[in-house]
């Protein structure tokens, strides 16, 4: 039973070959990342990006440290946001899903098509501004991190609804009922503890998702105390394109004092370490072999 | 008469929970996708705030007007389904594979370090990965030019005015940072695939291939159409920072990386018309609106339980 | 059952839809009240001033807003209140996010009185009627300083005639083409120095330092700063754009009266031509059109040399660790002026007329435009040289680490601002500002109305977006011509001739009055 096939030992050396490669070009990128942010700024600027510091210098990161006030509370609140967030999506979204296998209660269809047709068509930034601003007023508050466009998506919707109808078997369910469990039981009991790897995948792409958006903060907050490591990031840099590129209007504007090069990369990083270290967290539901024993009998 | 009320009363004993569990994701929705469904009107208003967005002038389909009189705009287009389609086909061969091979992998370590790396790229912003495609293939400095080629002693490519090479850069940057995604969806499926399954079929003297091919693709079936039909609705959708940001809107590479999206954003950093903007969201939503309508009609004529609708 | 469905789906986006639109309506008859209640209170103020107006002003920053932003707009309401009765909220923005924010706010109602523009085109704003026409609020009585700026210097931005956006007072006006240089670059080649510079003689001085400095490259020559209205063109030969934007045409000399297409001028060709044979002498920064590094950055690390620039006297102040010095290769002109940053009035604000007022008394008190500049004095910067209006930071405080350190310098009249550096004195600029008045184009004081023509000026950025980039900076070497001559053909494919002729036709009425 344990002795394994040549077919199955050459299978996995294929994998590990494979998995290398991949690893080796994902990970490079991250490298020269990381080189560069130690660079020494003028050499950066002079001869480009290099894997292996030409001189070292931990002055951007310096500088961050500097700014510690600032962006020590922006890595807080994005913190706040994603846990929060992922937790509330991953909830949302799979009573949503559950719901929607009962295909035999009224209604369940339509809310389906609905939920699709919010994929396809968009109000739009106008209208969601608009919305979320005048009829629902959480412009300005840590509220508006969490909830527009992030908290439940179609796309995750469908993911987990195939998921439950497809991998847990209707007739655990059955005999859940038939011993007088209701649908909350059934859902809270027995959906959530056999989807994890699906709830481990939805809930990293929301993680991912939180933590990368930028947009929800450059819309509705302009109080500094709310910004997200993201925003801080896409604020500085986007300033930066506007100011270099109208350099000729500005007259004596002193552009030396802008976050350099080596800066936005040292900032990059320090933007990505977190959720880096998130996904081992995750990584432990997608373990291989679910055994599902409970139907036999 | 009494077993007609029984049966309704147990109807609504076992509907009322399931509208409880759906609650919260239909307020939501609401809110957030159909209250500001009213926006796409602004596609066919000449908007003015004086006036509201209700009380603005029909424009009929003048905002629409830009998308098609650009010299471009064939250009524009085959290149977003061109793209599209290529990452349709890639995006399930590849992500499966790995997703496949990772699930034989017995090292729980090798496991872990192997998913983690693989999931790093898609971690990344497109910002950054504009500095590290710069850090690659600029002339000068490039990592490409500067320590590859000049040790092969060939000429630098000037990658950034030289638009032959953008296919293949951009559809290797995008599986690059698509795999490790690809790969959690689909393995999140194969690792629910019951292993009873898979030790019958070892009793039987089922070969490795033999298992993949009768079990784990077909459990993966509905997650496969499910994901091309979604796919065929963003048909005429790009990924901004793949096409904007990654060649860094450089104009001698429009041939090869303009798309839809970027040609949108290139016009609206000018005018700024929300009217405009919103013409062409709404021609992006209705061809994939078609797209993903037709591509279900036909998946139910062929296998009926796997349509989505 | 799927007619049902549907049915359902339509009724669920009607309700919406009409849900949406009551609500919406209701905002639009708030913002009419609020402006009726504008032009009730401006007749108050003549009569009995009691209500102290609150004005909401957008602050525009670059990284972060300053750390004691609110001491100083308290430092600000000090003065206004007693002064003018006006009460002054700050709203901070990044200088980024304005391009994206300012129509969303109007859009949803939400009440601003005075929005700094800042290199937006003005027009978009107007187009959606999304800012208030001033010249209701500026007059002789009303607004004293402001009427008697607007007579001397371009400070009110007009779009068919009417006054919609306010610039402040440049420190200095006009421009003159040629580049920036490192002195000590410059003078080592010992070359003569001279007033006015030809081309060639550059390529000259460029090849000297090239040979004494070989890994240096001594023109940066940025596409970051190359826009569809900014080309480069005019930083080294002079001209005027009578539209503001190229596309609508171009004025060769300062008695010029037709316009012309820039791109089709055989200066235009020429220019091209030094540019690339630049580039393939290795003369210009290999990755001029797509690097996005600032000039000063390149400056800064000796990376190059020069960079072109408008020779204004503020130029040469810089201090990089080493001295700049000017090559002018043109004499000082100006033309159509169109400003680059424009303090507007969106159709939200509460009180109009305040705002004019507060903007007003910004012009003609330094003493309020120097605290928004700089800070409270003691605080937050020195007087060093009173004379020249020199101040530096106060003491334990530099760039990194001041709690007010504003470089966005969009407020009042300039002339009369404290500067960090030594930055040119008054005479210098006021004597710039003569050498530029006296070369006056004949476009100087048109504007250009492009509403018309909007559609094709819209297709001709495209066009220059996709080409202008790679041939100004010379980065296609000796295979320009043929890039060059799809640019021209695509030009007059996207109306470029329509949007020249419009030009001519408003500046022809213009110059007849």
């Amino acid at each position: 039973m344990n002795v394994r096939s040549k077919e199955e030992k050459r299978f996995e050396l294929a994998g590990h070959i494979v998995m290398i490669t991949l690893c080796f070009f994902a990970i490079m990128p991250f490298l020269l990342l990381i080189a560069s942010s130690i660079t020494d700024h003028d050499v950066v600027v002079r001869e480009g990006y290099k894997f292996i510091p030409k001189e070292f210098s931990l002055e951007a990161y310096r500088y961050i440290f500097g700014e510690w006030a600032q962006i020590g509370h922006a890595y807080l609140i994005t913190i706040i946001v994603t846990v929060s967030g992922t937790f509330l999506s991953i909830m949302i979204t799979t009573m949503f899903a559950f719901g929607l296998n009962y295909t035999d209660i009224p209604g369940t269809k339509v809310l389906f098509i609905m939920c699709l047709f919010t994929m396809l068509f968009n109000g739009g930034i106008v209208a969601t501004y608009y919305t979320y601003s005048n009829f629902i007023h959480i412009k300005n508050t840590i509220f508006a991190l969490i909830v527009p466009g992030l908290m439940m998506g179609a796309f995750n919707v469908i993911l987990v609804k195939n998921y439950i109808k497809n991998n847990i078997p209707g007739e655990l369910i059955e005999a859940a009922e038939m011993d007088g469990a209701g649908p909350i039981y059934i859902f809270f009991k027995l959906i959530i503890p056999l989807s994890t790897p699906i709830l481990a995948t939805i809930g990293l792409m929301g993680a991912v998702m939180y933590w990368n958006d930028w947009t929800n903060g450059l819309y509705y907050i302009t109080n500094s105390k709310l910004y997200s490591i993201q925003q801080l990031l896409n604020q500085m840099n986007s300033s930066i394109q506007y100011l270099i590129s109208n350099a000729n209007n500005l007259g004596n504007v002193d552009l030396s004092t802008l976050p350099s090069t080596t800066m936005r990369m040292a900032i990059a990083v320090v933007a990505i370490l977190p959720i880096l270290c998130t996904y081992p967290f995750f990584q432990k539901y997608f373990a291989k072999g679910i055994t599902v024993g409970a139907v036999k009998g | 008469m009494d077993t007609a009320k029984k049966r309704k009363k147990i109807r609504w004993k076992k509907a009322l929970p399931i509208y409880l569990l759906l609650l919260p994701g239909t307020i939501y929705m609401l809110i957030n996708n159909y209250l500001p469904m009213f926006g796409i009107i602004i596609a066919f208003k000449n908007i003015n705030f004086k006036k509201g967005i209700f009380g603005s002038d029909w424009a009929g389909f003048d905002n629409f007007k830009f998308l098609f009189s650009s010299g471009n705009a064939w250009l524009m287009t085959r290149n977003t389904i061109l793209y599209n389609l290529v990452f349709i086909i890639l995006g399930i061969v590849i992500p499966i594979t790995v997703a496949i091979l990772m699930n034989e992998i017995r090292s729980k370590i090798a496991n872990r370090i192997y998913q983690t790396l693989i999931l790093l790229p898609f971690l990344m912003s497109w910002v950054v990965i504009s500095y590290l495609g710069y850090a690659f293939l600029s002339l000068e400095t490039g990592y490409i030019n500067d320590s590859i080629l000049k040790a092969f002693g060939k000429p630098p490519i000037d990658f950034y005015q030289d638009k032959t090479w953008w296919p293949l850069i951009i559809i290797f940057v995008h599986q690059w940072k698509g795999i490790g995604f690809g790969m959690v969806i689909y393995l999140a499926s194969v690792v629910g695939i019951s292993q009873d399954y898979f030790e019958a079929a070892k009793i039987d003297g089922a070969t490795k291939w033999q298992q993949i091919k009768s079990i784990t693709l077909p459990c993966l079936k509905p997650t496969i159409i499910t994901l091309f039909i979604l796919n065929l609705g963003r048909m005429f959708y790009s990924d901004f920072g793949l096409f904007y940001q990654l060649p860094r809107n450089s104009g001698m590479l429009y041939g090869a990386t303009q798309t839809i999206d970027t040609f949108v954003y290139n016009a609206l950093m000018v005018q700024n018309n929300y009217g405009m903007s919103s013409a062409a969201s709404v021609y992006q939503s209705i061809v994939g609106f078609i797209l993903v309508v037709l591509a279900n009609e036909t998946i139910k004529r062929i296998s009926r339980e796997d349509a989505m609708f | 059952m799927k007619r049902k469905v549907l049915a359902l789906i339509m009724v669920a986006v009607m309700l919406m839809a009409s849900f949406a639109g009551c609500s919406n309506k209701g905002g639009e008859t708030e913002n009419t009240g609020t402006g009726s209640a504008g032009t009730d209170s401006q007749a108050e103020a003549t009569s009995a001033p009691e209500k102290t107006e609150h004005l909401i002003i957008t602050y525009l920053y670059m990284a972060a807003a300053p750390a004691d932003l609110l001491k100083v707009q308290d430092a600000v309401n000090a003065i206004t209140v007693p002064a003018i009765n006006v009460e002054v909220e700050f709203k901070p923005l990044g200088i980024g996010d304005s391009f994206t924010n300012y129509s969303l706010w109007i859009s949803s109602g939400e009440t601003v009185d005075l929005m700094m523009l800042a290199f937006q085109d003005i027009k978009n704003y107007v187009n959606s009627g999304q800012i208030e026409e001033l010249d209701a609020y500026i007059s002789e009585e009303a607004t004293p300083t402001l009427y008697s700026l607007m007579q001397e210097f371009p400070i009110a931005t007009r779009v068919a005639d009417k006054i919609y956006g306010l610039s402040p007072v440049g420190v200095n006006y006009g421009d003159k083409p040629g580049i920036i240089i490192r002195k000590d670059y410059f003078e080592e080649t010992g070359y003569e120095v001279k007033d006015i510079y030809a081309m060639d003689e550059l390529t000259t001085v460029f090849a000297a330092i090239k040979e004494k400095h070989p890994e240096c490259y001594p023109l940066s020559a940025l596409g970051s700063a190359i826009t569809a209205g900014n080309s480069q063109f005019g930083m080294y030969y002079g001209g005027n754009a009578p539209g503001g934007n190229i596309n609508a045409g171009y004025l060769m000399e300062a008695d010029s009266t037709t316009i012309v297409n820039l791109f089709e001028t055989e200066e235009y060709k020429n220019f091209l031509n030094q540019m690339a044979q630049w580039y393939q002498a290795g003369y210009i920064v290999p990755d001029a059109a797509t690097t996005d590094t600032s000039n000063n950055e390149l400056l800064q690390t000796g990376k190059v040399a020069a960079y072109a620039m408008s020779q204004k006297p503020e130029q040469f102040a810089s201090d990089y660790g080493f001295k700049v010095t000017g090559m002018a290769t043109g004499a000082g002109r100006i033309g159509a002026f169109y400003g680059a940053t424009n303090w507007m009035v969106p159709i939200t604000s509460s009180n109009p007329a305040a705002a004019i007022k507060f903007m007003d008394y910004l012009y003609s008190d330094s003493n309020l435009s120097n605290l928004i500049l700089n800070g409270i004095e003691g605080t937050h910067y020195k007087v060093v040289d009173p004379d020249n209006n020199v101040i530096a930071f106060a003491d334990g405080l530099d760039a990194t680490n001041s709690p007010y350190y504003n470089l966005l310098g969009f407020w009042g009249d300039r002339r009369n601002e404290y500067t960090f550096s030594a930055s040119a004195t008054r005479q210098q600029h006021d004597a710039f500002t003569q050498e530029c008045m006296n070369n006056k184009f004949k476009s100087y004081g048109f504007n250009f109305n492009s509403a018309d023509v909007s559609n094709q000026i819209l297709a001709c950025q495209t066009v220059l977006d996709q080409y202008q980039k790679a041939l100004e900076t010379g980065s296609l070497g000796d295979k320009w011509e043929k890039t060059y001559n799809d640019m021209v053909s695509q030009l007059k494919n996207a109306g470029i001739d329509q949007v020249i002729a419009e030009c001519q036709r408003q500046f022809d009425e213009f110059l007849a009055q």
